[in-house]
């Protein structure tokens, strides 16, 4: 496994990290942190929070070697600190390494009451890290959040289906050199049974990009095109099977090739693929 | 007259159920005193994610279909209410297993709910319904009476799917349809999967005896080392690094089985029990 250094935090993570809602069985978590994964990401919200539940179950003897980002949805401070609480409760432990405010995608979906509420839970040692997800508007979003330097972390949508209008490499680069700590998701663009269409993340044909993700090897390809970027620091993707876990796995630690690139359709953009990645 | 007074009462009920052949729709005037606030909501799997974010996933696994949905207020309370369609009773029940509390009691809601203090969820028919209160508080009795009514106006079955009652509920912790890959097998797909506190056990049904018969070659020659047992119609067991004490078996076109993890239990006594169960 290839770790990295998550923006200025001081955390060590593993660049491929396990999360969202997908996780089905604990079983699967105990064998990613077997093959070195310490990075786990989840969310009040998911399963109404028993993947919370799940994740705090199967680390409940090395909690401190894992690391543990969770989500709230809250609208205010008040709001914001009981999911806090609730969180804390689930996940069986009195700290989280990151807690991010949920798919926020533009600045005044956050309002400076939860940047307090980030503030103090980590003034009382409740949280280590703040951080802010998005999935819609991330240009515009997370220049903001560069600019009023409130956030530490950045968990960000981030796949090779975006065009280059969306300036997402320049963005993250900025982000990175502010010190903010770079995390990818959606690296396959919804996957072959979650492509949505008209959000902004996956634009074009729908039924192409699932055809392009239904080749073989496409989704790892998929993965290794976002994780190649030097400015993103890991990328968290779901798992279902030990297999899928054990692709993941291989395709963070390999270069991006020209026929990973031909596979997800972007094999005029592999020379650039390659410049920027970092391993 | 007949058909006047019909119309009254479907009036009454603010056009939830217009006629049996359409679709449910959530209203705020179900629970006299709620008035709405603010648009109606619909949503389809292409665009649920913009409504819920990465927690959509949840509902795409299941099969969701669409989502027709009102934020309802009573002073300074408001319920957001969800009425989602998942196509089929057994991908209702299935998001139900995937959000209920395994620690907080049921209550016999269409097939089965939860209420909490701020939220509540049933599945019926094809249909989950989810209520959730702000502010913070104890809205236990408002809750009972909203889904007492949406009980009342949406159709379908409210009997628990067969499955469940094959599973032992001794040391269970919880029980859900998988929607993927149980135990983390793609061979297989979807099903009934139980915790317990000594290990677990699913059944997974197949469309034929022949294809479960395909499923579990497969099985035994992903394992490897297997060893025939003698439980139904074929069975193997295995020990697995993560799953540990494995036995499955076929019975007809359903294929279950346990994984221990506990010293002393005996996985295949526990798969005969399952199996003798199991029942079309």
């Amino acid at each position: 496994m290839v770790y990295s250094d998550l923006g200025k935090t001081g955390l060590k993570v593993s660049r491929l990290g396990v999360g969202g809602n997908a996780a089905s069985d604990p079983f699967l978590l105990d064998l990613a942190y077997d093959v070195g994964v310490n990075f786990f990401d989840t969310a009040r919200t998911y399963a109404a929070g028993n993947t919370e539940r799940m994740l705090g179950a199967t680390f409940k003897d090395k909690r401190k070697s894992v690391v543990i980002a969770t989500k709230t949805t809250a609208k205010t401070k008040d709001q914001a600190l009981r999911d806090l609480e609730l969180s804390l409760r689930e996940l069986g432990s009195d700290y989280i390494d990151i807690w991010h405010l949920h798919g926020r995608s533009v600045p005044a979906d956050i309002p400076d009451g939860l940047f307090e509420a980030q503030r103090l839970a980590k003034q009382q040692g409740k949280i280590r890290f703040s951080g802010v997800s998005t999935h819609l508007g991330m240009k515009d979003m997370i220049r903001h959040l560069m600019k009023i330097r409130r956030t530490d972390v950045i968990l960000t949508a981030y796949n090779f289906n975006m065009p280059p209008e969306m300036e997402m490499e320049k963005t993250l680069a900025a982000a990175r050199a502010a010190g903010i700590g770079v995390v990818a998701m959606r690296t396959m663009a919804g996957g072959v049974s979650g492509v949505h269409s008209g959000d902004g993340i996956y634009p074009g044909n729908p039924e192409a990009l699932t055809a392009r993700l239904k080749r073989p090897g496409a989704m790892v390809s998929a993965l290794k095109w976002a994780i190649r970027n030097k400015f993103v620091d890991a990328a968290v993707v779901g798992v279902v099977t030990p297999d899928q876990l054990t692709e993941d796995v291989a395709g963070v630690s390999a270069p991006i090739t020209d026929a990973d690139c031909k596979l997800i359709g972007v094999a005029e953009r592999a020379a650039r693929a390659r410049e920027l990645f970092a391993l | 007259m007949r058909l006047i007074y019909s119309l009254i009462l479907a009036l009454a009920a603010g056009g939830l159920l217009a006629a049996a052949d359409q679709a449910p729709v959530a209203a705020c005037n179900v629970v006299p005193g709620w008035s709405q606030t603010g648009p109606d909501r619909s949503y389809v799997a292409d665009n649920l994610f913009e409504y819920m974010d990465g927690n959509a996933e949840g509902y795409l696994t299941y099969g969701f279909l669409k989502m027709q949905g009102v934020t309802c207020k009573k002073g300074d309370v408001t319920f957001v209410v969800d009425l989602s369609d998942f196509g089929d009773a057994d991908s209702a029940y299935g998001m139900f297993t995937s959000n209920v509390d395994g620690r907080q009691p049921t209550q016999k809601i269409g097939m089965q709910g939860q209420i909490v203090p701020r939220r509540a969820f049933f599945a019926k028919g094809r249909y989950f319904l989810e209520i959730a209160a702000n502010p913070e508080g104890d809205y236990t009795p408002a809750l009972k009476e909203w889904t007492a009514a949406f009980d009342k106006l949406i159709p379908g079955n409210t009997e628990l799917p067969a499955a469940l009652t094959w599973f032992p509920t001794e040391q269970r912790q919880s029980l859900r349809l998988v929607p993927q890959s149980v135990f983390g097998i793609r061979a297989l797909k979807r099903g009934y999967a139980a915790q317990y506190d000594y290990g677990k056990a699913f059944v997974v049904q197949e469309a034929t005896p022949q294809s479960a018969g395909a499923v579990m070659d497969a099985l035994r020659k992903r394992f490897g080392n297997t060893t025939p047992a003698s439980v139904a119609d074929e069975a193997f067991q295995v020990t697995d690094q993560y799953l540990g004490r494995l036995c499955i078996f076929r019975k007809g076109q359903f294929i279950g089985g346990y994984a221990i993890s506990q010293d002393g239990v005996d996985p295949i006594a526990l798969a005969k029990n399952l199996a003798g169960k199991v029942t079309n």
